[in-house]
């Protein structure tokens, strides 16, 4: 590792020439100054067009006067390069925010544009100041069991990252194509996907690691240990995780089900690996739910394209009424509020007599539970408007005191404390 | 104001570094060398070191001089050597000094890579006059400093063979015995046979584009005839490069190469007393033509007035009668240019070897000129030998293939 740092260490006094620092400043002059320019024109133009435009005509002006002074350019001119690459990257991905979901913007600016950019920059730069080839046998120590140069840990932490990066759109066609041979209708794509997706990054490391020689029992015991210390160190997160798979496995819950989560109807935005993200309706509120909470309660849930839902509302009548009468008045009733399922008819039923009257249960279906509080109302109130034009009875709790009759006294007078 | 902050960050640090050395009047700071190597191999640690070592103990000697001196070492094929530079060199990150074969110092200076030499008489006294003449631009003016020289030898593992066969029919009927032979088919490693076969005279005047005789155009088809017949030998291996002989020879698949003396470090290592060297074996038609590749200090353009000056110190002191002695018999793999080194420093047996292998070599010097490492050329005809020796073409035709592959591009 010294052996590294004093070979880095080594490349600074190649800096202290005249014509690098030349070049150096002509680099921070155009970034430095195209960002003001950017600040003052802010109202006037795109922040980026601005810097892009700037860094373009600064360096280029910079580079020509000092290629026609027959000085070195390269180093600015790959410098500008970088900056002015990491401008378009910007501009481009300001533009395609109106047909790119917002949430794929920031991996892709984080985890491909930025650091693709900027490890070509290194790796341009580390080819002017040294040889790429003789740096990559620098020695960095044994590591289970193998000798690890500074070739080996770059080409691993490479390997590691294009695996990261890239295997997703194949994992998920290769997850599309097994479904579509082993008929898998259960099975989520995505959760296929995630296998196939984990297996390759796990196979691709190891076959590194094989490649550049480390110990297959030395990686196993390591693994071993690691497990342990994923099991008891962060179990819930693990377990989580381990739940998170599972259910995108069985997919028993998809993004746009509804499930019922301590009364109240949520729709899945988003199915993450350790957590679940719902959206509920009472108060728009977006919750974040452990996937175990999916494994250790019972979860009612209504699939996507199957959220039709049942519901009922009770009602007490007149008991003098005739309950055949109020039967059939309930389900035409229900049946012609609008958003209450025709093809599947009302059904009402009479639950007893109790201290109002006659107690009834009117059941009918919707679309989805969402709409339930909506349209229970809307029956109840068809239901009231209905019932006092025919002059029916609603009745309603009420309490009745009577007083006893005041029992006239043989003197005239009642006495207190008789 | 932030912007402004931003600006004083990224230049501070680098007025500083430029400006920390300026006080010190003693020699220091660091000086950059590139080390040109030849082949196409991949780069191993073995021949990291191999090229490196020299380097490295002159420089470790000048530190002891010079303590705040430092000299930071790169690597680059002598293929690509001039690409490279010019490369570093356009974005003013060019080499101060460069260790590199003779032809590639004079393209270097040609190219105006690095700058041409003036030396004062008594240092131009002291060095190998061939040398000098393989270096000289116009009179008086040199393309770098020779430093050292590397012979080609036999290399042989002595627990399989007493001696190095002494002439190259021997060597074959020794193969016939069971003697594991090893040659490349890179040109510059097999240049030496031509001298024992004749065709020496047919390739440099080829590659000169002057007409051939009829004698030379025979000498040139009884060399491709005598490869050709030496890879139907169970015994002759024909490896692609030098790199693969001196595996060979390190795994114990092969019992004699023919190597450069660079590679005696690696290959003393690992054989120990079996090592055996010796000159290379000489023919019917005359002594082996070895390639002595001569390794030269070029200056850059790019370097500032320290690190030139450092640049010029480290020539010098590499220069020095005692460091080439000490270089030449502490490590057995090189032969000194300064012509003040005295021959009892040069008495062991390798070391004689070496110098008759440099006798040897005048009319590889003649090649060494016309076809420079890393000349496409080269490469074409290392592609026309091994069509021969795998029987993919019949030595009557190669020998105009060679011919018009040699020819100079006009």
């Amino acid at each position: 590792m010294n052996e590294l740092f004093g070979q880095i260490l080594g490349w600074l006094p190649m800096l202290s020439r005249p014509q690098v620092l030349v070049q150096l400043a002509l680099v921070a002059l155009a970034v430095v100054g195209v960002r003001l320019l950017a600040r003052r024109f802010q109202h006037s133009a795109p922040h980026w067009v601005v810097e892009l435009s700037g860094t373009v005509v600064v360096g280029g002006l910079g580079c020509g006067l000092l290629a026609m002074a027959r000085q070195p350019v390269t180093l600015a001119l790959l410098l500008l390069t970088f900056v002015a690459s990491l401008q378009v990257s910007e501009l481009v991905l300001r533009r395609s925010q109106s047909w790119l979901p917002a949430d794929q913007l920031q991996p892709l600016r984080y985890l491909l544009i930025r650091p693709f950019l900027f490890g070509a920059m290194v790796w341009s730069l580390i080819e002017l100041l040294d040889t790429r080839a003789e740096l990559a046998l620098i020695p960095l120590g044994r590591w289970m069991g193998a000798d690890v140069n500074v070739g080996d840990l770059t080409w691993l932490v490479v390997v590691l990252y294009l695996l990261m990066v890239s295997s997703g759109p194949p994992s998920l066609g290769v997850a599309w194509l097994l479904k579509r041979v082993f008929a898998l209708d259960r099975v989520s794509v995505r959760a296929m996907g995630l296998m196939v997706r984990y297996a390759v990054i796990t196979l691709g490391t190891v076959a590194v690691m094989e490649t550049i020689g480390f110990n297959s029992t030395a990686m196993l015991a390591i693994a071993g240990g690691l497990s342990v210390g994923l099991g008891f160190g962060i179990k819930e997160v693990f377990g989580n995780f381990v739940s998170g798979l599972w259910l995108l496995f069985e997919g028993s819950l998809r993004p746009g089900d509804i499930v019922a989560l301590d009364g109240d109807f949520c729709e899945v935005r988003r199915l993450g690996l350790r957590a679940t993200r719902l959206w509920r309706d009472r108060d728009n509120a977006e919750l974040v739910i452990p996937n175990q909470t999916f494994f250790n309660s019972t979860t009612v849930e209504f699939g996507v394209g199957r959220t039709r839902f049942r519901t009922q509302i009770a009602i007490s009548v007149d008991a003098n009424q005739p309950v055949k009468t109020i039967l059939g008045l309930l389900e035409e009733i229900a049946a012609a509020v609008p958003g209450v399922e025709t093809h599947l008819p009302p059904k009402a039923y009479l639950e007893g007599v109790g201290d109002c009257g006659a107690d009834y249960v009117l059941k009918f279906w919707i679309a989805s539970p969402f709409e339930n509080r909506t349209r229970c109302s809307a029956v109840v109130q068809s239901v009231v408007e209905r019932f006092q034009t025919l002059g029916i009875e609603l009745p309603y709790p009420h309490i009745v005191i009577e007083r006893p009759p005041v029992q006239p006294s043989a003197r005239g007078t009642d006495q207190p404390g008789d | 104001m932030k912007a402004a902050k931003a600006f004083l960050l990224l230049t501070l640090p680098l007025t500083l570094l430029s400006a920390c050395g300026l006080s010190s009047k003693d020699l220091s700071g660091t000086a950059y060398l590139a080390i040109s190597i030849e082949g196409d191999q991949p780069l191993t640690k073995g021949i990291l070191q191999e090229e490196v070592l020299q380097a490295q103990m002159i420089v470790e000697a000048f530190r002891q001089l010079h303590p705040h001196v430092a000299i930071e070492t790169n690597l680059f094929r002598e293929s690509d050597f001039i690409e490279e530079v010019r490369r570093r060199q356009a974005a003013g990150l060019g080499p101060d000094l460069m260790l590199v074969a003779g032809s590639t110092a004079r393209t270097l200076v040609e190219s105006d890579l690095a700058r041409d030499l003036t030396i004062p008489e008594a240092t131009r006294n002291q060095m190998d006059p061939d040398s000098l003449a393989r270096l000289e631009i116009t009179p008086g003016t040199l393309a770098g400093l020779p430093i050292l020289r590397r012979p080609q030898l036999a290399c042989y593992n002595r627990s399989k063979v007493a001696a190095s066969p002494a002439t190259t029919v021997a060597l074959i009927d020794q193969a016939r015995q069971g003697l594991r032979v090893g040659l490349a088919v890179e040109s510059r490693s097999l240049f030496w046979s031509t001298g024992p076969l004749g065709a020496d005279r047919a390739i440099i005047a080829a590659a000169a584009g002057r007409p051939l005789e009829a004698k030379q155009r025979q000498g040139l088809q009884r060399w491709l005839e005598w490869l050709s017949a030496a890879n139907f030998n169970q015994q002759v291996f024909i490896e692609p490069d030098q790199e693969a002989l001196v595996q060979g020879l390190l795994e114990r698949r092969l019992d004699w190469i023919p190597c450069n003396s660079s590679n005696l470090s690696r290959l003393r290592a690992s054989l120990g007393p079996a090592l055996g060297v010796s000159a290379l074996p000489s023919g019917p038609y005359g002594p082996p033509t070895p390639i002595t590749r001569l390794r030269v200090l070029a200056f850059g353009t790019g370097s500032t007035a320290r690190q030139r000056r450092v640049a010029e110190a480290l020539a010098a002191f590499a220069l020095n009668p005692w460091i080439q002695s000490t270089l030449a018999t502490d490590n057995q793999d090189m032969l000194p240019t300064n012509r003040f080194v005295p021959p009892s420093a040069l008495h062991t047996p390798v070391l004689k070897a070496m110098q008759r292998s440099v006798e040897q070599a005048d009319a590889s010097d003649a090649i060494s000129k016309l076809l420079p490492a890393g000349d496409p050329r080269d490469r074409e005809l290392s592609g026309l030998v091994s069509a021969v020796a795998f029987g993919e073409l019949t030595a009557m035709d190669a020998t105009e293939a060679v011919i018009r592959a040699l020819a100079p591009v006009p």
